[in-house]
């Protein structure tokens, strides 16, 4: 047991006489912890989002997506007019990511372009995630809200079905009740007696032809009579025309027998008194004669004038008369007018009626032909109705398939449609991702110094020749082994110390030093310390013996050196510490979950994040301790 | 019975072999000297009987027993290198090796004390080992292989880089070693060493072993007879080399840089060698100095294989 204690204290001293190492062993985890909790603590996703984002709108046509972007409370846009100066600022960046938007028309999905510096492995990849999963809640919610409207308009759809619904219920009735009608109606037709009709018609037809054929004599008759009468008409208006000739003339004549009678005055005032002047006897008595012819004619013109007048009074009467008469001829000729008239009436009217009659006829044809085809119509209505009927109810059935669906719809949320999952982010382990941190940062310390310091130490032991000397020693290699591994896993513990002191304390200094309010970062421990401490043990003793296995190969330190960080370095990069395990092919990452530093870190992560008890974790314990079985059997089979 | 019994060592890497049909026994309060050039075999033969090595074939039969897993603390080896931590004093060393020595509590502080003491390390207890001189870390060297107080001592070139101030005092220990009843086995280069020290000597060549016996009789056997070594300055040149051969009748006359190897036959005498001395010196010669060498293993090593074991002045 001493022995043993002297061995753990020679590593011990070994350490200590290196201040380097020994400033290493305390500072490289101070530092490491400390620099993670001070760059890292509180890390949090959606503080994240004080980082800025980079925004160019190409929408040609007027959307509120881009508004919806700079609407997010938890983001920070920045806009830019094009492109070009969008990349320029993510490569400078100014914005970690950045989002351009294009789209033409309404009905064609939005392009959005994501760039981002994809030099940076790991944290850009990671804010496109973020941008793009801030791209998909503003398409949900558009999408929320246009379906809210759809929903909307599908409601006042139902609505309006269910209207259409009713309407169609009252048409249906309104078509049994038109059957009825219909029928009525169809009863009606056949009621419908045409032949008594047709026989009116026809005697009607035959009176009025009966009556047109009267009409046409008495026409006939008046127009002969018309005729002479006419002609008589002619004749008194040819006798008027006399008369009234004779009547003008006659007025004429007394003009002229006074003229004549002046002149024959004149003459045989002139004659008279020529016939002093005449002195032959034969024209004397020429003279005389003309003069007493002259005087006879003058006398005759008296004579004439009264008889003129006479007939001019006659005339006059006749005049009057055939004035009487030209009234009645005039009247009969208004009457042979309305007589006219009255047989054009009567021949109108008879026309009128045959007209009527044939048209009568005609329509009663056309009657029966309707009534038939409304018989017809009335059977056609009957198979439409019937069909309609069988229409109406498939679209019944149809509407009310479709009204349910909407009524089921109804019962659909939109914002549901739209958003059919919501995430909530139900965390196993309630932990501050600085935990996380300080497992990451306890297993990576934890390996390079006890590989390190353990194989460099070995190989110092093999280059100082004390290995030699040990092994002819009368020290059992197993005691010296186990109380090197002892030794080394006392420096473990104080590193391991030292960073959980770090991480799970905190004190607050009574003032600031260099902006440092406090010394440690209060971190709550998930398991029980006896655990954590177990867990470290294990880690460290299977890091300690990869230590002692990298010695086996090394015969100088820089050899051990370099081939630690060949083993280490992929490791880190391997075991999700650095780069999630998830980011690799399926083989590697079977090949991940075995390597060391995978183990040992979902242990610590275990222990410190998750709380799972050490017990539970078989898988991890079980490797972790086999490694360092193995190494320490082969360590003391090992031929010197 | 030996105290070491070697027998029939083979050893063979593969195809080659560095040990062939080795065979010697040391005797309890020996000093037993392991001569031979790099690559002898010397380090082989000593790993095998440490048992840091398996032989091929053969055996060893380390204090009447062949199974020497459980001797260590019978056996100790001072290693040629220091082996030791550099960044511990002294007497960090001495009692961390003594608790692997299975040495504790007073007994382990007396001892420390003694073997620090002894060996002229007290004023060096506080002191880094990496800063004490060659000579007194391999003084500490000794110490902490004589903690576990050994029966037998493997010393691996013990005094080489030695101040021949330290060597003698080296020597001084070993023979108190010897004194103390402790059975030593030496391997060193050099001869004078051997000759000194041992009461026996094992000259290996190339895995073999040419000869074994003591040191005096194997001189007188295979050592041949005296030279002496002038030393001029500059040498001499091939003529006046062959001149002195013709004089002397003597093909075996060798010049080596400034020396001059003039074996002493029977039908030698000191005289003649002075006239050759003479005549050189009437040449123009400037020597330096003159000296006789007496025959040494080295010379019965060089007689018995036709190779020199070191260069040497």
């Amino acid at each position: 047991m001493v022995k043993l204690f002297d061995i753990i204290w020679k590593e011990i001293s070994l350490v200590k006489s290196q201040k380097i190492a020994l400033l290493l062993i305390i500072l490289y985890p101070l530092l490491v912890v400390g620099l993670l909790g001070s760059a890292f603590t509180g890390i949090d996703v959606s503080k994240m989002s004080q980082s800025r984002i980079g925004l160019v709108n190409d929408i040609t046509f007027d959307s509120n997506i881009a508004s919806s972007f700079s609407s997010m409370k938890d983001l920070t846009i920045v806009t830019y007019e094009d492109i070009n100066l969008l990349k320029l600022a993510v490569k400078k960046k100014e914005v970690i990511a950045g989002i351009r938007l294009s789209g033409d028309s309404v009905n064609k999905p939005i392009k959005v372009e994501l760039l981002y510096d994809n030099s940076s492995l790991l944290s850009s990849r990671f804010f496109v995630e973020v941008a793009k999963a801030m791209i998909q809640r503003v398409s949900s919610e558009l999408v929320q809200t246009q379906l809210g409207l759809v929903w909307t308009t599908l409601s006042q759809l139902g609505g309006n079905i269910d209207q259409e619904l009713t309407n169609i219920e009252d048409f249906k009735n309104k078509l049994a009740q038109s059957s009825v009608t219909l029928d009525a109606l169809e009863a009606k037709l056949n009621a419908v007696d045409f032949s008594e009709m047709e026989s009116t018609l026809e005697g009607q037809q035959n009176s009025v032809l009966g009556f047109q054929q009267k009409n046409e004599a008495f026409k006939n008759n008046l127009a002969s009579f018309k005729s002479s009468f006419n002609e008589l008409k002619t004749e008194y208006s040819s006798f008027r025309t006399q008369v009234s000739q004779y009547k003008t003339q006659l007025a004429l004549i007394p003009e002229q027998i006074i003229v004549a009678y002046a002149a024959l005055d004149l003459t045989i005032n002139q004659l008279k008194s020529i016939e002093p002047m005449v002195v032959d006897a034969v024209a004397k008595q020429k003279l005389t004669d003309s003069i007493a012819s002259l005087e006879a004619q003058k006398t005759q013109l008296n004579e004439w004038n009264t008889t003129i007048t006479s007939l001019n009074i006659l005339l006059q009467k006749i005049d009057s008369d055939s004035s009487k008469l030209n009234t009645t001829i005039t009247q009969a000729d208004n009457l042979f007018k309305t007589l006219d008239s009255e047989s054009a009436n009567v021949s109108s009217a008879l026309t009128s009626s045959t007209t009527a009659i044939n048209s009568a006829n005609e329509k009663l044809i056309v009657f029966k032909q309707s009534i038939d085809e409304v018989k017809k119509l009335i059977l056609d209505a009957r198979q439409s109705k019937t069909e309609i009927e069988s229409r109406l109810s498939e679209s019944d059935s149809l509407l009310s398939t479709f009204s349910r669906k909407l009524v089921e719809f109804k019962d659909i949320n939109p914002d549901v449609l739209a958003k059919p999952v919501i995430f909530y982010e139900a965390r196993i382990f309630e932990v501050d991702s600085f935990g996380i941190l300080v497992a990451n940062a306890a297993v990576v310390v934890l390996i390079l110094t006890c590989t390190l310091l353990t194989s460099l130490l070995i190989i110092l032991e093999k280059t100082q020749k004390v290995s030699l000397r040990l092994s002819l020693s009368s020290t059992s290699k197993t005691i010296l082994t186990i109380g090197k591994i002892l030794g080394q896993l006392v420096i473990a513990l104080v590193e391991g110390a030292i960073i959980f002191l770090v991480a799970f304390t905190k004190i607050p200094l009574p003032f600031p030093i260099m902006g440092v309010k406090q010394i440690g970062f209060g971190l709550a421990i998930s398991s029980s310390l006896i655990e954590l401490v177990l867990g470290v043990i294990i880690i460290s003793l299977s890091f300690i013996a990869i230590g002692m296995l990298i010695s086996f190969f090394t015969k100088n330190q820089s050899t051990a050196i370099l081939a630690c960080l060949l083993l280490i370095v992929p490791m880190l990069f391997l075991s999700g510490i650095i780069l999630p395990i998830e980011f690799m092919e399926p083989t590697m990452q079977m090949i991940s979950s075995f390597l060391p530093l995978t183990v040992a870190n979902n242990l610590l992560l275990g222990l410190i994040v998750k709380g799972i008890p050490l017990f539970e974790m078989i898988f991890e314990v079980s490797y972790l301790l086999f490694i360092t079985l193995v190494v320490m059997i082969a360590t003391i089979l090992q031929k010197d | 019975m030996p105290i070491v019994s070697v027998k029939n060592i083979l050893k063979s890497y593969g195809a080659k072999k560095v040990l062939e049909g080795v065979s010697f026994d040391i005797e309890e309060g020996e000093i037993f000297g392991l001569l031979g050039s790099n690559g002898a075999g010397k380090s082989t033969i000593t790993s095998i009987i440490l048992g840091l090595e398996k032989q091929t074939s053969g055996e060893v039969i380390l204090f009447n027993s062949k199974d020497n897993k459980n001797l260590n603390s019978k056996i100790a080896l001072v290693p040629q290198e220091t082996a030791f931590y550099k960044d511990f004093t002294v007497e960090a060393n001495m009692h961390f090796f003594a608790s692997i020595a299975g040495l504790k509590g007073e007994k382990k502080n007396k001892i420390c004390n003694f073997l620090i003491k002894w060996l002229g390390l007290e004023n060096f207890k506080n002191t880094k080992s990496d800063f004490l001189s060659g000579g007194y870390q391999r003084l500490l060297n000794i110490a902490l292989s004589l903690l576990n107080d050994p029966k037998l001592i493997f010393l691996d070139e013990p005094t080489v880089g030695l101040d021949p101030k330290m060597r003698l005092m080296f020597w001084d220990k070993i023979k108190e070693l010897k004194a103390q009843g402790k059975t030593i086995i030496l391997t060193t280069h050099y001869m004078d060493e051997a000759q000194k020290l041992c009461s026996k000597v094992a000259l290996l060549k190339k895995g073999k072993l040419l000869v074994m016996g003591n040191p005096a009789d194997l001189i007188q056997e295979y050592g041949g007879i005296k030279v002496i070594v002038l030393k001029i300055q500059d040498g001499i040149s091939e003529n006046d080399l062959k001149n002195i051969k013709t004089t002397l009748k003597q093909d075996n006359i060798l010049s080596k840089n400034e020396f001059l190897f003039i074996p002493l036959g029977q039908d030698h005498s000191i005289e003649k060698v002075t006239g050759v001395t003479e005549w050189l010196m009437k040449k123009g010669y400037n020597i330096l100095s003159s000296t006789t060498k007496e025959p040494d293993l080295e010379d019965v090593f060089l007689n018995i294989t036709g190779d020199k074991m070191t260069e040497k002045d």
